[in-house]
């Protein structure tokens, strides 16, 4: 094969070559993820979901000293409930569960997962009356599940004048539970409503 | 005659040749080292109460009380016919924070994969606004 034939080869595996290079991915833009710069763009999709999960530490409602036997709640705001608050643009569910990480709060008898030993309630607040749906939330005393949610919090408001609710605690000390330090997380999860 | 038409026909591809190799090798580089990234704001408010926002532009963490932990999910589509290698990366107030459920993982063609980002507040932080940016680097993968 003479000079001039390997020239022409050559030359048109360059030609070829770099036109694929260049045009042969175009059949995968996709519109809207940012400018074409020649080569493929939108390698992925990048969603945020409508899910958020928050822990809540031990030690936020502390109810002190507490005798066996003894029955201490929020409801006289002492101590005072957790608070929550719907910060964003869309109303929200809200889920209740014991934080994985966490051991039930009592291990006397009586104690436990799903037991009356923790219990909670939602309720409105004083300074927000009707942020939520009070026929459908669960107003009256449940015990605390383990680690599967309950929802307990329906349709929280997003408007700031009415966009927060209350998370009373109580509990009643099993008769036989061990002396010591006692605490619990809780998992909060809100969804869109 | 007829030769010089050759020539200069051959003189014409030589040049297009230059031109393509250099096209060629800019092509070939930029396919190579080809990345993508992605970039999400992240907000986090330390307060004395739990607060939720669950709006989609951006990842809020909402608000916890020092010591909490709060945790958001990021769906990550390949839409493409190759496979993509995924960094994730994270700036700002929240980077010693923020840690994501897995890092550095292969996504195949048209697969869809949720990452969870969760911050950990330290016990001792003060009440306010903490913000960051967590870059999702996406690279393509040949192999």
């Amino acid at each position: 094969m003479d000079s001039k034939k390997i020239m022409m080869v050559l030359s048109m595996f360059l030609i070829i070559g770099s036109s694929y290079l260049l045009f042969g991915n175009y059949n995968n833009f996709t519109t809207g993820q940012g400018g074409i710069t020649g080569m493929p763009i939108a390698t992925a999709s990048v969603e945020v979901t409508a899910i958020s999960q928050i822990s809540m530490p031990v030690n936020s409602v502390s109810f002190g000293a507490t005798e066996p036997g003894a029955t201490k709640d929020t409801s006289k705001d002492s101590p005072p409930p957790f608070k929550i608050q719907n910060d964003g643009t869309v109303s929200v569910n809200v889920t209740i569960a014991r934080d994985s990480s966490s051991a039930p709060l009592f291990s006397g008898t009586g104690g436990g997962d799903n037991t009356a030993s923790f219990q909670f309630a939602a309720n409105e607040t004083v300074a927000e009356p009707g942020s939520f749906d009070t026929t459908t939330s669960l107003m009256s005393w449940t015990n605390v599940p383990g680690t599967t949610p309950i929802t307990f919090l329906k349709i929280l408001d997003f408007a700031t004048s009415g966009d927060e609710a209350e998370v009373e605690l109580r509990i009643s000390v099993p008769i036989d539970e061990p002396a010591g330090v006692k605490s619990e997380a809780l998992m909060f999860i809100a969804s869109q409503a | 005659m007829v030769n010089m038409k050759i020539n200069k026909i051959i003189k014409i591809l030589a040049i297009i040749a230059m031109i393509s190799l250099a096209v060629f090798g800019y092509a070939l580089f930029d396919t190579l080292t080809y990345t993508e990234d992605i970039d999400l704001t992240m907000q986090l408010q330390v307060s004395d109460y739990v607060g939720f926002n669950i709006d989609t532009d951006a990842i809020y963490f909402g608000t916890v009380t020092p010591g909490g932990s709060s945790e958001r999910i990021v769906t990550i589509n390949n839409t493409e016919q190759y496979s993509t290698r995924v960094r994730i990366l994270t700036g700002g107030d929240l980077a010693q924070w923020v840690s994501a459920s897995e890092n550095n993982f292969r996504i195949n063609p048209l697969e869809e994969r949720n990452i969870t980002l969760k911050v950990k507040v330290p016990a001792n932080t003060s009440y306010g606004n903490y913000t960051g940016i967590v870059k999702i680097r996406l690279k393509k993968i040949y192999i």
